[in-house]
């Protein structure tokens, strides 16, 4: 099966500082998540940031290598043309929702993608229904709950029905109940064949993952299935201290 | 009950009309009971779309420094007719003063107030309304982001106080001097994080295609109904209607 994503030797500096991280390659195929994980400051962020075009566009840097989602280099494309193929959820939800309305967030991305309008309404019943969420759709994602927040970001992200999906430790702020849910869809995702990128400092909560990329350091420290990278002591030691 | 859907449920174009309208013959008439009857229009409109006179003179309430302040202006630079308090030789007050003063005050209070109109529509539906009126769409989001953002600059605001004052800094009972200081602290912090919070936005709106094409489809609908045709030819007819009556009145 051919990949969604294809990163290739990829390196990237903010301006005036040292190399974040250097030359990181993997592919990642339908169905597949990839669990990204490292300590704080070690670029997990910015790496999530370059997987869906918003680094070199939107972002001021040197970036060097490239990121082939479905085949196209992100470099030839708009962030917008990038977002239909991939979607993020960030790790703050504020920015994220600014629409009065749950239902306009999910039928924002859609919209964009000039859907007609059953079409619209279709794609939010199906992500609601998938999310839980059909009760608070009425409702402003300013005053809800900080999971049903994460949740809402999520969902919004689905509506547009993207191959690859980037995940930037939209759990992190979460109780555990409520990222025992998110989790629950992130599984339901993956079975629908959609391609995952999880960061996370936590490793507790990669255990969905296929596969799981250590960053630190500015560099990759190793790439490799989790049972693994749980069993290699030393590394997580290195890394984590 | 009633009532309030029948302004509720307008389409937001109408509502734009009537806004249009009212400022505009705000503007046009000069005389203060014109304007009072302006104003008092622009009560009952909104009161029957559900804004009462007690809210909207709450909202109001943060504008009275200035009309206080173009109270003592227009009496002081535009004095007129009889002294009512002479310092020396200078006429303070004057009745013809007070007259304008209120004349302008009146004015900004229809304009604002009939400019709350457009608050008894959703924000979406009045970005369908601006689009509908051949606003690129892009412009029409930016004013609802306007709307979204504007009180979480209130927010960041109040929060800087608070940070301030937690520090020990009694700002109440500071000179005005230091006040000035303070406020001069928290403008660029805050400005920044403002500014940070909209590019995050503004990034967070491409990423899920915002402008991936020049147009876009909508999932609401707006369609003009009977009822807003009849107010709004009604809207344009009294309004020409009482510009005329006002204007040959003179």
């Amino acid at each position: 099966m051919s990949e969604v994503l294809a990163v290739r030797n990829l390196s990237f500096a903010y301006p005036g500082a040292e190399y974040l991280f250097e030359r990181v390659n993997f592919d990642l195929h339908p169905g597949e998540i990839l669990g990204v994980i490292g300590p704080s400051g070690c670029g997990k962020s910015t790496l999530a940031l370059a997987l869906c075009g918003i680094i070199p566009h939107s972002v001021e840097g040197n970036m060097q290598g490239d990121v082939l989602l479905l085949g196209e280099n992100t470099r030839n494309l708009t962030v917008p043309q990038i977002a239909t193929g991939a979607g993020i959820v960030f790790q703050d939800p504020e920015t994220q929702l600014f629409l009065p309305q749950i239902r306009h967030e999910l039928a924002f991305g859609p919209e964009n993608l000039c859907l007609p309008r059953k079409e619209i309404a279709r794609v939010i019943d199906e992500i609601a229904s998938m999310t839980v969420m059909e009760h608070l759709l009425a409702d402003n994602p300013n005053e809800i709950s900080g999971g049903q927040r994460q949740l809402v970001a999520l969902s919004a992200v689905l509506c547009m029905d993207p191959a690859l999906l980037v995940l930037d430790e939209i759990a992190s702020q979460l109780d555990e109940e409520s990222t025992a849910r998110i989790l629950e869809v992130i599984g339901q995702l993956r079975d629908k064949g959609k391609a995952i990128v999880m960061i996370d400092h936590n490793l507790a909560r990669l255990h969905l993952a296929d596969r799981i990329l250590v960053m630190g350091n500015g560099r990759i420290h190793a790439l490799g299935y989790p049972r693994d990278i749980l069993e290699n002591g030393a590394l997580l030691e290195h890394c984590f201290g | 009950m009633r009532r309030l859907e029948l302004v509720k449920t307008l389409d937001p174009r109408t509502k734009l009309l009537l806004v249009v309208v009212i400022s505009t013959l705000s503007i046009v008439v000069t005389d203060v009971l014109w304007q009072l009857g302006l104003f008092l229009f622009s009560l009952g409109l909104l009161h029957l779309g559900g804004i009462g006179p007690v809210k909207v003179f709450s909202r109001l309430r943060r504008f009275l420094v200035l009309f206080a302040a173009v109270l003592a202006i227009q009496s002081l630079f535009a004095p007129a007719g009889d002294p009512l308090l002479t310092i020396g030789s200078l006429h303070v007050i004057t009745r013809g003063g007070l007259i304008k003063g209120a004349s302008v005050i009146l004015r900004m209070l229809t304009i604002i107030s009939s400019a709350m109109l457009l608050l008894t529509s959703g924000p979406m539906r009045l970005v369908l309304g601006l689009i509908h009126l051949r606003i690129p769409y892009e412009i029409a989001f930016m004013v609802l982001l306007a709307i979204r953002f504007l009180p979480v600059l209130g927010e960041e605001v109040r929060d800087a106080l608070t940070a301030i004052q937690l520090r020990g800094v009694r700002i109440k009972e500071i000179p005005l001097g230091q006040k000035i200081r303070v406020y001069t602290y928290i403008f660029m912090p805050v400005v920044v994080s403002a500014l940070l919070k909209a590019k995050k936005t503004a990034v967070a709106m491409e990423a899920r295609a915002f402008r991936a094409h020049t147009q876009r489809t909508y999932l609401d609908e707006l369609t003009l109904g009977r009822k807003d045709y009849a107010i709004m030819a009604a809207t344009l007819l009294t309004g020409c209607g009482l510009c005329t009556i006002y204007l040959l009145g003179r």
